[in-house]
């Protein structure tokens, strides 16, 4: 294995093509039409281009299997989202003679399919959350097979209990899935997670799980070479999310003591010995408050948090990725959990609006420095947020000595963090870390919506900040405009770079 | 004089330029060589990063972004009050009020897709839908008029 392609864009893409070029491999970038010059092309020692705009370029498998064969590639590695956990791309990968960097189709199958991966787990002796499968017969018909789920929802709903969520089997990252309280919001909720999966997933079937209030998210990272070796290293606590997506993570998780790490770390490998994984995974559970904890899903692929893993540990796992994939044994110390880190994920989105995603120009972006920090970004100053990708711009982690330690440290680099021209979460992710439940460790998968059941508001606007405004506005007006395009022109980056940032 | 938005309120500020100097109430305001911004407050002085693009000011400073809106002078209010626009381009999934219809707080009154997830637009207040400008399968842009609510006399 001498060239890796990376089909995929963004933060993850930079990650992986700078790993490639670390293990001494020729790094190989795609990029859509309206990404040439994205700051992942300028990591890779090429990047060829693909046809069309947005996520469907990314998403066009036979293109980019084109685009490695007629480049001497060897492997893909698919990163995370897009094609990552699409067993027939994997497979269609595997057929064209090219190594496919992480577990094998039928791994992906089995577990991407949220409603197998319960039956698989259950076989397996991992204990899942309690809820049913929805199982009707598909007809080409959606208003029957609608019918039917409708039918079929209703009863086992009463069985499972609410509060209850509604999930699609094929369904992942808060699409398609429904809290829903009572009896009377069930019908409207499977009518739109449907109508979600079907749109994002092509496949609208739906299962049910009794909600557990107040239960954290803990997730087990293991890795599986193809020599027989499967091992954990460890957990992270993703419990704080918005719409069922993680924002704040962290690792270790602060009440998971040495045996219960053990106990989670062998269920987590009992998983993913179930599908005779090879690669790096992730087991997700549910944990109560007395510990108990159930299977939640597998993540057939590296992971958006991966970096905290990585920085307790020590271990590089896109290195290890790279390792197992080209047949050879993985190089992991005996787990050996150091320090705390904690990683937030940078979202161009309007955190005081409901979480819209916003778009605009990046015309200062100024990520902090210092001891113990690391970014992992898809974008750079002078780059434009658009619309037609996922919003998360970067990722922001700390390391540090102990869990209060690794908090303050990000206090600091989040107040340093400056990016102007779009509206990021990054002041929403400052007050997290000063909310209660974070202080003391209590988070839950509810922490969000309890303490804020209003929804967040930014800090308002202090004297200074409008006597800082006010000289903005009149400083342009008073200056000769050089070609400025008006107001209603183009809101280019450049026409208030211009005036000589370095 | 200048008149800017911010969190929903107007404000009226008078800045003054002495030398390289802006003063402005009792705030001095001071470009640095990198293109920073200090900002002297009583006893605190404060390094900002400030922008502007277009009418929108972006101001960064005690580790705060805030984002402010200059109302340029004989320019009218942008969006009607009780007027509903897309905020983000998308796709209307569904439209589940129509004209004329008495609709109370919280009520959805839309669904739009984007990024292959669903947001409802929700009425703020109890009210009348006076007008709806889109239809299930239309592609909207950011800040188009979706639809209208008058509020309910109290």
């Amino acid at each position: 294995m001498r060239s890796v392609l990376v089909a995929n864009r963004g933060e993850i893409a930079c990650r992986v093509l700078r790993a490639c070029r670390e293990a001494g491999l020729r790094a190989v970038a795609v990029h859509a039409e309206d990404e040439t010059g994205a700051l992942h092309t300028e990591l890779a020692d090429i990047s060829l281009p693909l046809d069309g705009s947005g996520a469907p370029a990314y998403l066009n498998g036979e293109a980019i299997i084109a685009a490695a064969l007629a480049n001497n590639v060897d492997a893909i590695h698919p990163g995370f989202g897009f094609l990552s956990e699409r067993a027939g791309f994997a497979q269609a990968v595997l057929d064209a003679g090219l190594i496919w960097v992480g577990p094998s189709p039928s791994a992906i199958e089995r577990m991407g399919d949220k409603m197998t991966a319960r039956i698989t787990m259950r076989e397996a002796g991992v204990p899942v959350i309690p809820g049913e499968e929805i199982q009707i017969e598909s007809t080409e018909d959606e208003e029957a097979d609608l019918a039917a789920t409708l039918s079929a929802v209703r009863d086992a709903s009463a069985r499972v209990g609410f509060p209850l969520l509604l999930k699609a089997s094929a369904g992942g990252g808060g699409k398609g899935m429904r809290a829903v309280e009572s009896a009377d919001e069930l019908d409207e909720a499977v009518r739109g997670a449907r109508r979600e999966a079907i749109a994002a997933f092509g496949d609208g079937r739906v299962y049910l799980e009794r909600l557990l209030r107040g239960a954290r998210h803990v997730e087990v990272q293991v890795l599986a070479d193809a020599h027989g070796t499967t091992v954990h290293l460890g957990e992270r606590e993703c419990s704080v999310q918005r719409r069922h997506q993680k924002v704040f993570e962290e690792a270790p998780c602060a009440v998971v003591d040495h045996k219960q790490r053990q106990r989670m770390g062998e269920a987590a490998i009992a998983a993913a010995e179930a599908v005779d994984y090879v690669g790096a995974g992730t087991v997700e559970f549910l944990m109560e408050e007395d510990g108990t904890f159930h299977f939640l899903e597998m993540n057939t692929r590296i992971q958006v948090e991966h970096p905290i893993t990585e920085l307790v540990t020590g271990v590089d796992l896109v290195r290890e990725q790279l390792r197992i994939a080209a047949g050879e044994p993985m190089t992991v110390p005996n787990l050996d959990m150091r320090g705390h880190a904690i990683e937030v994920r940078i979202y161009a989105e309007d955190a005081a609006n409901g979480f819209l995603p916003s778009i605009g120009p990046l015309a200062v972006f100024r990520p902090p420095t210092g001891p113990g920090l690391r970014l992992d970004t898809g974008v750079r100053e002078g780059d434009e947020v658009s619309p037609s990708y996922d919003p998360m711009l970067a990722k922001l982690i700390v390391h540090a000595p102990s869990r209060a330690e690794a908090l303050q440290r990000m206090r600091r680099a989040l107040d340093d963090f400056v990016i102007l021209g779009t509206t990021t979460n990054v002041a929403f992710l400052r007050d997290l870390c000063d909310l209660e439940a974070v202080t003391s460790a209590t988070t839950s998968t509810t922490t969000l919506d309890d303490a804020y059941p209003n929804g967040w508001s930014p800090h308002p606007a202090s004297e200074a900040v409008l006597a800082l405004g006010a000289v903005l506005a009149s400083a342009r007006s008073s200056r000769p405009a050089g070609g400025e395009a008006g107001p209603a022109g183009p809101s280019s980056p450049f026409l208030s770079l211009s005036r000589r940032y370095p | 004089m200048v008149e800017i938005r911010a969190d929903e309120a107007v404000h009226e500020l008078h800045p003054l330029p002495r030398g390289d100097v802006w003063e402005v109430g009792g705030v001095r305001v001071k470009q640095q060589p990198d293109g920073r911004w200090s900002v002297q407050h009583g006893e605190t002085t404060l390094l900002a990063h400030g922008t502007r693009i277009g009418d929108v000011l972006w101001v960064h400073i005690g580790g705060r972004v805030h984002r402010l809106e200059v109302i340029e002078a004989g320019a009218g209010a942008a969006v009607e009050e009780g007027s509903f626009t897309a905020p983000m381009p998308g796709g209307v999934l569904e439209v589940l009020v129509s004209t004329g219809e008495r609709v109370s707080a919280g009520q959805a009154l839309l669904v739009l897709e984007a990024m292959k997830m669903e947001h409802r637009v929700t009425a703020p207040y109890d009210g009348t839908v006076t007008a709806v400008h889109v239809a299930q399968g239309d592609r909207v842009q950011q800040g188009e008029m979706l639809l209208e609510v008058e509020a309910e006399e109290a």
